[in-house]
């Protein structure tokens, strides 16, 4: 009886089509299931045993990875509840304290989960710089790294502005007076940014713009090509 | 590793059930289920329990982009039955004025209508300053709605108002759309006013002389307020004080009582409020002075209250010597007023120039050599919406709860130099409530716009009703407007005269006018004699007679002439309803007897026009709305017999 | 190794939890130091008459107290001057066997209408019945006060 369910579940052309091998059972076909599995295939086939222990590594990538992930899950569920206009921000920001169910712990998850990945994201290049993973062959995946820094950094800031409160508008305010000091582009790209002369509803939607659809692909596809070059640069944390 | 792991899973698992257990328990569920217990025994039907749900109540206010949740709590507001109930079910007192559907709570309440929890509702909370309005700055709201002239239904709020505009605080504070007028006496020529020692005083402490002085304290040391004399006095005067050509004191005393200075003047705190207290005056102001003053007020100070009386000369020599003998100041010391003299003598005009500029005179006063540079104080035209973290309270440890802007406004009211050393704002020693009236006003200053459909003025704006020509000049001379009311504008201490030329007749007002008396047998007799002269009073009635008129009286003529007024058979049936069906002895009095409410009814057809006799009694309130006079349904017939009655109530001798 | 970790998570989680705490300790020995130091809070304007009885207060000042007197004892200012004496609103015995449709009528139509004094005039025309509602309930606090 239990054959014939087995039988029926894995023999059949829809698993084996997304499960290419048996159960992995031994050494080849564990290595295997570990090659054609798009989540696990990050390292590459041969590896050295102690660039995988957690003290190496500390999983801060995986960690940042993970937040990057409850960040979207979340930011999605927000997003139901968020109108990005000047009279409607803060008091959607009441409703999710007051009104809405389980919508302070949303809130508090996105926000703590933002500021966590900054600083994760952070310590993971500390730790990348402190055993030298940036040396070769890995200068381009370092390269990708610090990019997928700034972008951290810059959804930071674009989610800060979007609760439209005291806080957010004078941070804000400030950030782009910095940008306007920039030579030369300084007042063009604050004008860019803004959309205007003010911190106002044409920041505001603008800001909205870059935090949920622009940056979220951006890093997307920048983890995709951070995690492919891993295991093409030969692994974690081992310089030649 | 794997340990901490099912620890850390453990904790996460526990986080999670004690968020939804938070979520689930929310705490306005407490409220709602005691005010089902109260409607229950207040004995609601089983309908209108099952319509107590325990969720959140808002009310969406969608023209004043507004969404307040009281309601989740305070949830009997609509109900009537729960008048006695304790807060928050009480129900609201103004239902009938402002629908809640319309207006919600938190437009004229303040505090944070999203939010469904105690604290945060009412506020201040981290991230929420405006708290909820106390009750003594409640009134702030109304001027969103319904202006700045509310005198009947906001009287803190209209006092607030008065007191901003009367205490100079224009001067030193710019409100847009409020005109900066300088309210008190210009400094110019000041020296030939009053003596050097008394400035030298006045400028330390203006209540030590004048405790109701609308001169605010600036604290200012010793060394401070002989600079300030010396630069505002720069030359010792020349005449010799005692030389001043003296009349009479017996007849200035007399001329005194006679002109009833003290309906306006105080005399050691007994008399009127409208002018200074004289009690001290002759330690203020020199003789001469005071003799060009009463001669002619209005040519020192156009802007004065005080009347220009018709005295002769030697009326006016004679009054300055009563008062120069009688008002002085006991308690003052000769060789103290030489030390004084001499201190100011040796003190420094430049530093006193400078002083005046720090403190802002010239916001109020106008003086010579020193430049007006406009307000020198914060502007106010939207403290209301101010932020708290705009309100510096210096060193002070104040809690949370406390800190608001209105807390803070008070404070500063009650004491300006309270949060830091060195301000400039002086001490206006104002009392509690009228601290309060002061910060209602202030926050009531916002740029909040609501829709114009929810406008409604209340109360009337000041009339700018102003006479030219003769009649305006009389009117002027004699400044009738400080205590009579014509057409809106004026004060409110004698009767509204607006239709005076309908009420009274020529020859009386003539009389009146010669030796004035009270018409109220209990009122103290207030109109000051002011010597009008017959000519004047001429023009004044004639004026009365063809602009203040009603066109309600003056239609009677006719029916008045069909009365029968002279037969006496309705005179006594008139005297039988004036003492036994309508008792109008329990107010009014005839030849000394019967009530002392309202005028006395004597000789009464010489005062009154007929017309006016009979309009009134048929409708008291037509046009006096604050007379205390009840309203009968007379019929014609009864008219007649009283107006006649009323008429035949001679004076017997 | 995991002992390590355990440290490092300890140190983590308690050091700024010792923070907050010694924070709290020291700033709360601080209060106990500072004086307010003049900051005054307004005060309430205390009143055990409810709002309704306040209204009533307002006009039993305006158009009762001449004659009844400021307190209600039938001693205002013109009682002197009137044949039959104003009534005692602060008598008890007299004001219990009056209802408050009695006291309503009376103000509304005057003393003529239930057969006594033409002294109290009728107000009908210059209070409203639901003013006449206030100062009946006024009149009543009148009388407690009066014991």
């Amino acid at each position: 009886m239990i054959e014939k369910v087995k039988n029926i579940v894995f023999q059949n052309r829809f698993w084996k089509s997304v499960f290419r091998h048996g159960m992995p059972v031994n050494a080849r076909l564990r290595s295997e299931a570990v090659m054609s599995n798009l989540f696990l295939h990050i390292h590459p086939v041969k590896i050295y045993k102690d660039s995988l222990l957690f003290r190496k590594t500390l999983g801060l990538g995986l960690i940042s990875f993970y937040l990057f992930f409850i960040l979207c899950i979340t930011g999605i569920l927000l997003m139901f509840y968020y109108i990005p206009h000047v009279q409607r921000a803060y008091q959607d920001m009441k409703d999710l304290e007051f009104a809405v169910s389980f919508g302070m712990i949303l809130r508090n998850m996105h926000r703590w989960g933002a500021h966590s990945m900054v600083a994760l994201v952070f310590l993971h290049m500390c730790r990348v710089f402190y055993t030298a993973g940036y040396r070769h062959p890995r200068e381009f995946n370092w390269g990708v790294g610090v990019i997928l820094f700034v972008c951290t950094l810059a959804l930071s800031l674009t989610g800060y502005l979007l609760p439209w409160d005291q806080l957010a508008f004078w941070a804000i305010t400030i950030v782009v007076n910095l940008i306007e000091t920039m030579p030369i582009i300084g007042d063009d790209l604050r004008y860019l940014v803004v959309g205007g002369t003010l911190v106002g509803q044409n920041a505001l939607i603008r800001f909205y713009v870059m935090h949920v659809m622009v940056l979220p692909l951006l890093v997307t596809m920048l983890i995709a090509v951070h995690f492919w070059r891993i295991r093409k640069d030969g692994g974690l944390a081992r310089p030649e | 590793m794997k340990r901490i792991f099912v620890i850390l899973s453990f904790l996460i698992l526990l986080f999670y059930i004690w968020q939804i257990w938070k979520d689930y328990n929310r705490p306005y569920l407490v409220y709602q289920k005691e005010f089902k217990e109260l409607l229950k025994q207040k004995g609601g039907g089983e309908a209108e329990l099952d319509d107590v749900k325990f969720v959140v109540r808002q009310r969406w206010l969608e023209k004043l982009n507004r969404v307040d949740r009281c309601e989740t709590c305070h949830l009997g507001v609509e109900d009537p039955r729960f008048v006695d109930a304790p807060q928050p079910y009480t129900t609201h007192p103004d239902a009938d004025k402002h629908s809640f559907e319309r207006f919600g709570c938190t437009v004229c309440h303040g505090g944070q209508g999203l939010a469904t929890s105690v604290e945060d509702a009412h506020g201040p909370t981290e991230d929420w300053y405006k708290a909820i309005s106390s009750d003594n700055f409640l009134e702030n709201s109304c001027s969103k709605c319904h202006g700045d002239f509310i005198e009947q239904e906001a009287p803190v709020l209209a006092k607030g108002r008065t007191m901003f505009k009367e205490y100079g605080c224009r001067g030193c504070h710019n409100v847009q759309g409020l005109e900066r007028v300088k309210v008190a006496p210009p400094l110019v020529k000041i020296g030939e006013k009053v003596k050097i020692d008394w400035l030298y005083r006045w400028l330390q402490n203006p209540q030590m002389y004048l405790p109701e002085t609308k001169m605010p304290n600036f604290q200012l040391t010793k060394e401070e307020a002989a600079d300030m004399t010396r630069f505002l006095i720069p030359r010792v005067r020349i005449k010799d004080p005692d030389n001043f050509e003296g009349g009479s004191y017996a007849r200035g005393k007399r001329i005194l009582s006679e002109s009833r200075c003290v309906t306006c003047h105080s005399f050691e705190g007994k008399g009127g409020d409208i002018g200074p207290d004289l009690a001290k005056v002759s330690s203020k102001v020199y003789p001469e002075w005071l003799f060009e003053w009463i001669k002619n007020p209005q040519a020192m100070r156009p802007d004065t209250l005080m009347p220009a009386y018709g005295f002769s000369d030697q009326d006016i020599r004679d009054l300055v010597a009563f008062i120069v003998e009688e008002y002085i100041d006991l308690e003052l010391e000769d060789d103290v007023i030489q030390q004084n003299i001499q201190f100011v003598e040796s003190a420094n005009v430049g530093r006193g120039k400078e002083l005046i500029e720090k403190y802002g005179c010239t916001g109020c006063h106008e003086i010579e050599g020193v430049e007006d540079r406009g307000e020198i104080g914060l502007d106010l035209t939207a403290i209301g919406d101010s932020h708290i973290s705009r309100m510096d309270f210096g060193m002070i440890e104040v809690s949370h709860e406390e800190r608001t802007v209105p807390n803070w406004l008070y404070n500063k009211m009650k004491n300006p130099r309270l949060f830091k050393a060195g301000l400039k704002m002086p001490d206006f020693t104002f009392s509690d409530l009228e601290a309060e009236a002061l910060t209602t006003y202030l926050m009531s200053r916002s740029k909040e716009v609501v829709p114009a459909s929810y406008h409604l003025h209340l109360g009337e704006r000041p009339s700018d009703y102003n006479p030219q020509g003769e009649f305006g000049e009389i009117l002027d001379n004699y400044r009738c407007l400080v205590c009579h009311t014509i057409n809106g504008r004026g004060g409110d201490l004698a009767p509204d005269i607006s239709i005076e030329g309908s009420r009274v007749k020529e020859k009386w007002l003539k009389d009146f006018m010669k030796t004035p008396y009270a018409i109220r047998p209990i009122l103290v007799e207030r109109m000051p004699r002011l010597k009008i002269s017959d000519s004047e009073v001429e023009t004044l009635y004639s004026y009365f007679r063809t602009t203040l008129v009603d066109d309600r009286v003056e239609k009677l003529t006719g029916s008045v002439k069909e009365m029968s007024l002279k037969d006496p058979e309705v005179i006594s049936l008139g005297k039988d309803l004036y003492y036994n069906k309508y008792a109008c002895n329990a107010c009014h009095q005839v030849n000394l007897k019967g009530g002392t409410i309202g005028p006395d009814l004597t000789s009464v057809g010489e005062r009154l026009r007929t017309e006016w006799i009979v309009y009134y009694l048929s409708d008291p309130k037509a046009f006096l709305k604050r007379s205390i006079e009840p309203v009968y349904d007379f019929t014609e017939k009864e008219l007649e017999a009283l107006t006649a009655f009323l008429l035949s109530a001679k004076e017997k001798k | 190794m995991s002992k390590r970790i355990l440290i490092i998570l300890c140190s983590i989680f308690f050091t700024p939890a010792l923070i907050w705490f010694s924070a709290q300790v020291v700033s709360g020995s601080d209060d106990d130091h500072t004086e307010r130091s003049g900051f005054l809070l307004p005060q309430k304007h205390s009143t055990n008459l409810t709002r309704e009885q306040l209204r009533g207060k307002e006009l039993y000042q305006y158009y009762c107290a001449l004659c009844h007197g400021r307190t209600g004892k039938g001693d205002g200012f013109n009682s002197f001057n009137m044949s039959v004496p104003p009534a005692d609103h602060t008598d008890a015995t007299v004001m219990s066997t009056l209802s408050d449709a009695q006291i309503h009528q009376v103000i509304k139509e005057g003393g003529s209408s239930l057969g006594r004094s033409p002294m109290m005039p009728p107000w009908g025309r210059v209070i409203s019945d639901s003013e006449i509602n206030t100062l009946v309930a006024y009149i009543r606090t009148l009388v407690t006060s009066g014991k």
